[in-house]
């Protein structure tokens, strides 16, 4: 996928911002408050229905604006034209149009514009706690796959219903049925996640080698709750009963449920231990980048489509060399990147003669200077 | 422009499904362009209606008889129920002209979250009817609430040796596959059929 042109109107500062895309790389510069990430947010909003930092949708509309709509107009890899239209208003359900659909759902747009973000929050995916790998995992299987994407919501959905059955903590004479349908999504998202993370392990253990010369030994191990060998979906799915039947009395007593994909793990190692608790500061950053080059990698050959990369602010949290080593594993896969940076000149030096690269200075939300003037402020 | 009675109005229109305020507003100046008669009628129906329309003592669908003119009429095939959710589904059955047996209806599904348990649905009600049915099918919408539901009835009925069966779900007819979204198809290939 390549995107042609973003639009951000009433969106956090921008009043009315028009982009045209360089089809490799794009250097948004600018200080601090200057509306950089806000590009990116507006195109993490037309690729996934939602910013790519954690901030209600509300917050992208500009102080005295009613709505913020964001526009991305982008080819697919085959050449067909894409475009998504966004329009946030507090208070309201989003509204999302695209070139298919004149109301479509978030869940429509999962996968259709495949992308990888890369931003200081993303440093809790190996720092942080599981359900922050588990997010990780979900985000990259969602738009590699619609059937996951679906098994999620259904499995969200679920879960919340057999919870409120746990809470009033008496069975009705629903609770096995509702456990029925809790263990038949659980299972086949426990299958999935242990493939895919079976087919995204070497491609870290790639990247990592690639991005910090090192020879420390990385691994990506899954660590399904209750499930110690989830060998095929119906085995997977009688443990899952036998857990449910043994946990009943305990989950009724607490009025929650107790078991299942939602306190899976996904343990990171290095050298056999544990990433959180025996990495340095230099390779959780390295490591960082290895499994943001595999998402890209995994999401190319399952969608059969590049994803668009966008990196925010990855000066803030690595060096000049790592950057190089994402920017060389990007351009090697073909793939539109979007950077945002303090330090504007930096990224030019760093990529091969011949890019398409594409440098916006910005202040307040409006374009001050572009090396090609292929934007338009008002 | 300032009315309180209009405001009271719109207020009261945005209080219905799928009606928005701006929606609201635009059927209440519909109404005030319209003739005195015509806004009476209208209001004399809703009110007729409201007065007038109950559940049918045996499917539970909305009728002004005791009985609905379905379950009354002697062409239709008593062995075979089908259970829906809401009334407006057995109007979408009855559309497509081809089902002979009669209907129960629900009135919700199975969801806890609203707190809908099985005694706020018409399950006692369904059950207190199956005894010369042969066969139960369950036509409730293939979503989360409405899978439960199905399997709930199904494991409910199982002692009593009825046959139970669900419709299918798939591609629609007239429709092209390369249209079709994921989740349906997926759901067709499981349940393909020989020819």
């Amino acid at each position: 996928m390549q995107i042609r042109t973003v639009g951000l109107y009433d969106v956090r500062n921008h009043v009315a911002t028009e982009l045209a895309c360089a089809g490799h790389v794009n250097v948004l510069t600018g200080r601090n408050g200057s509306g950089k990430t806000s590009v990116l947010e507006s195109i993490g909003m037309c690729a996934i229905g939602r910013s790519i930092v954690p901030v209600p949708d509300a917050a992208l509309v500009r102080h005295g604006a009613e709505s913020a709509t964001m526009i991305v107009t982008a080819n697919r890899d085959l050449g067909a034209p894409w475009s998504v239209k966004v329009t946030v208003r507090e208070g309201a359900r989003k509204r999302i149009e695209t070139s298919l659909a004149s109301n479509a759902t978030v869940r429509d747009l999962i996968g259709e514009l495949p992308m990888v973000a890369l931003t200081p929050d993303h440093k809790a995916i190996t720092f942080g706690a599981p359900a922050d790998r588990r997010a990780f995992v979900d985000a990259v299987m969602a738009q590699a796959s619609t059937r996951y994407r679906d098994l999620l919501y259904e499995l969200r959905r679920v879960l919340k219903q057999r919870n409120a059955v746990l809470a009033m903590q008496a069975d009705d004479g629903t609770l096995t049925t509702w456990t029925a349908a809790f263990t038949a999504c659980s299972a086949e998202i426990i299958v999935r996640r242990k493939h895919f993370i079976a087919e995204l392990a070497p491609r870290v253990r790639e990247a990592y080698s690639m991005v910090s010369d090192g020879e420390e030994a990385i691994d990506v191990c899954y660590r399904p709750d209750t499930v110690p060998d989830p060998a095929d979906v119906d085995t997977v799915r009688q443990q899952l009963d036998e857990a449910a039947a043994r946990l009943r009395a305990v989950e009724l007593r607490r009025g929650t449920t107790m078991f299942g994909p939602q306190k899976d793990e996904v343990d990171l190692t290095i050298n056999g231990g544990l990433v959180r608790e025996t990495a340095s500061q230099g390779q959780h950053k390295s490591l960082l980048v290895a499994l943001k080059l595999a998402e890209c990698d995994v999401l190319l050959r399952t969608r059969n489509e590049r994803p668009v990369v966008l990196l925010d602010d990855v000066f803030s949290e690595l060096d000049r060399r790592r950057i190089e080593r994402v920017m060389h594993g990007v351009l090697t896969m073909g793939m539109q990147c979007f950077v945002t940076t303090t330090e504007g000149d930096s990224i030019g030096s760093m990529v091969p003669p011949g890019t398409d690269i594409r440098t916006v200075t910005l202040a307040r939300g409006q374009m001050i200077d572009s090396n090609q003037q292929p934007w338009r402020t008002t | 422009m300032s009315s309180d009675t209009i405001d009271r109005v719109v207020e009261l229109l945005a209080t219905l499904p799928t009606i928005g305020r701006k929606t609201a507003r635009r059927l209440a100046f519909h109404l005030l362009r319209q003739p005195t008669e015509s806004v009476q009628a209208f209001t004399d129906a809703i009110t007729l209606m409201r007065a007038n329309v109950r559940e049918c003592s045996v499917c539970q669908t909305f009728t002004d008889r005791e009985v609905c003119a379905i379950c009354a009429s002697e062409q239709r095939d008593r062995s075979t129920i089908c259970v829906v959710e809401e009334p407006s589904d057995v109007m979408a059955i009855e559309r497509s002209g081809d089902f002979r047996g009669v209907y129960h209806v629900l009135h919700g599904v199975l969801n806890p979250l609203d707190g809908v348990g099985p005694d706020d649905i018409r399950l006692r009600e369904l059950m207190a009817r199956l005894g010369a049915v042969q066969e139960l099918i369950l036509a409730l919408n293939p979503n989360v609430e409405g899978e439960v539901t199905t399997q709930y009835i199904a494991k409910m009925t199982a002692p009593l040796g009825i046959r139970v069966t669900r419709i299918a779900r798939g591609v629609p007819v007239g429709a092209d596959l390369e249209f079709a979204d994921d989740a349906t198809l997926a759901r067709a290939l499981e349940g393909r059929v020989p020819v």
